[in-house]
């Protein structure tokens, strides 16, 4: 006995998050279908169907947005002078907790694997270089993970700015080596950026 | 270091079998593949978390059955290993453990099996194997360090494929780096190699010369592919035979080791006997190195090798080891062991992977 085809494609799409298997797709798929009312499932497909339709990462620094540019972006209060380079979107908002930091963000949407396929033209390394011509940018926190990608793609990145006005600082302190920036907690992850040392 | 019991469940010829074992001297006996190797092999793999004569866990699983478990308790510990075709996961005294680097070596075991006249003959890659005993059992860094090692040598391997031609490749910013940390690497491993061979040679030649008494003196010679300075420099003068061989051809993954007698190589002219005493001088050294630097002696385990050596061998094998090693032995004849060295010992008749113990104090 099978379930219904619809019920079996929703059950699919879950299987397609990460830790979700066959049994937890299963029980999601059957609550939303006894448990939700109408109207809460409704709501949840207009979200999904909102979600590519409004957001998409910020032309400047790669971070997501449902406006033309990022809410950090606009935020004229924050200070042009500091950015930290992060992997990825889930680290801005990691930083952000830490309510201490008030510049701006990049994000390069990966680290550098040549082995895993990742090489130099697929992360936002071109936006960057425009950022920092356009002279604004005085200091680059690098706050990449500490696996090997990690430390290979903040070593490019002192390689590609070595000859340009800007100066780039590693974050460490306190954060244990292969280490994710995603897992450190407030306290460490705001010593790391005061421990920042200079990576020329 | 002693190994209390140990329990095998559907490991190989053993549906489930539980052993308790002698402080001293465990002597397992019967005919070939009736499951004696079996036992020595679980006792390694608790150590290493791999086989010594087989790099597939499909092999070692009971046909039919879903897994094999080893485990076994020493004075202070309890290990316990589970392969199945998900695979391998371990327990540290009942607690689960993430890593298996943070098993490896933990408990301390030296085998000699017939194998190892392959370490001395065979190919490099089995030598880098033995090198990567300095890190399984004393410089945790050092594992580290080979795994990043492994990293970077496969990201450069794929970023010469990737770059089209080798003036792109020579002004590749990505390579550089890769290389620059390559290098870095490389540099680590091989100050800490050249230390580790250079212990152990200095153990080798003492035992090799009491066992053997025949005037040579063995010493080992750490080959490594690249000299002693500048890595990066020696990596980067590489950069054409690299791009046209679409590989990286320098570094420790290219690493050997040879034994001399002075200069010259041991194994030309040695005949089958002093091969066989270099083995085991090598596997002494090794043990007494363990000693020294890991502090602790490891349980000895003698498969298959014992009753191949002569009288005068087998006596010199036996007063290199500290007189509480507790040691494992298998032959096919119990009798082909010296009955001197048979006073305190169990002796464990195996037939079909079935067990039968008899203890003599
Ligand atoms: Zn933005």
């Amino acid at each position: 006995m099978k379930y219904p085809t619809v019920l079996n494609q929703l059950m699919e799409h879950f299987r397609k998050i990460p830790g979700v298997g066959q049994k937890t797709a299963e029980r999601y798929a059957l609550h939303i279908l006894t448990h939700f009312d109408p109207e809460t499932t409704d709501a949840f497909a207009q979200t999904l169907h909102q979600l590519n339709a409004s957001i998409r990462p910020c032309p400047t620094c790669g971070f997501l947005t449902d406006q033309e540019v990022c809410d950090i972006c606009r935020d004229t209060t924050r200070d042009e002078a500091q950015l930290i380079v992060v992997e990825e979107v889930k680290d801005v908002i990691v930083f952000e907790n830490t309510h201490t930091f008030n510049g701006r963000y990049h994000v390069l949407g990966g680290a550098l694997s040549p082995s895993e396929g990742i090489a130099p033209e697929d992360l936002n390394i071109e936006s960057l270089k425009t950022r920092v011509q356009a002279g604004n940018i005085q200091e680059m926190i690098v706050a990449t993970n500490f696996s090997e990608a990690g430390e290979t793609t903040a070593l490019y990145l002192q390689h590609i700015f070595q000859d340009h006005p800007v100066e780039l600082t590693r974050i460490g302190y306190g954060l244990p080596a292969g280490g994710n920036i995603s897992y450190a907690d407030e306290i460490t992850l705001n010593k790391a950026i005061e421990g920042r040392r200079k990576m020329h | 270091m002693q190994l209390k019991d140990l329990t095998l469940k559907h490991m190989r010829i053993y549906e489930e079998v539980s052993l308790t074992l002698h402080p001293r001297l465990n002597v397992f006996t019967g005919n070939n593949a009736q499951g004696k190797t079996t036992v020595l092999e679980s006792i390694y793999m608790l150590s290493y978390t791999r086989s010594h004569r087989t790099t597939s866990d499909k092999e070692i699983i009971q046909q039919a059955k879903p897994f094999a478990k080893v485990t076994g308790t020493t004075t202070n510990q309890s290990y316990e290993l589970v392969m199945s075709p998900a695979g391998k996961t371990v327990k540290l005294n009942g607690g689960s453990v993430d890593k298996l680097s943070a098993f490896v070596g933990d408990l301390s075991v030296v085998m000699f099996a017939p194998e190892d006249l392959d370490l001395l003959k065979g190919p490099p890659k089995l030598r880098r194997q033995f090198l990567n005993m300095q890190g399984t059992h004393q410089d945790r860094s050092l594992m580290g360090e080979l795994s990043r090692y492994q990293t970077l040598l496969k990201d450069r391997n794929h970023r010469i494929k990737q770059v089209s031609t080798l003036e792109a490749l020579k002004n590749d910013g990505l390579f550089q780096i890769l290389t620059q940390r390559l290098a870095y690497s490389a540099e680590t491993i091989m100050m800490k190699r050249k230390q580790f061979l250079t212990q152990l040679s200095t153990r080798l030649t003492p035992i090799y010369q009491s066992i053997a008494n025949d005037g040579l003196t063995p010493t080992i010679q750490y080959v490594p592919s690249m000299n002693f300075y500048d890595y990066a420099e020696q990596l980067r003068d590489s950069i054409d035979r690299d791009f046209h061989t679409k590989t990286t051809n320098l570094g420790i993954h290219r690493d050997d080791f040879v034994i001399n007698h002075i200069t010259e190589d041991f194994t030309l002219h040695a005949s089958q006997g002093q091969m066989r005493t270099l083995a085991i001088a090598l596997k002494l050294a090794l043990v007494a190195w363990m000693k020294e630097f890991k502090k602790v002696i490891p349980l000895v385990l003698l498969d298959d090798v014992f009753s191949e050596l002569d009288a005068n061998r087998q006596n010199a094998l036996l007063t290199h080891l500290d007189a509480e090693t507790q040691v494992f032995i298998t032959t096919t004849d119990l009798n082909l062991i010296k009955r001197e060295n048979l006073e305190n010992y169990s002796h464990f008749s195996i037939n079909q992977g079935k067990v039968q113990v008899s203890t003599y104090e």
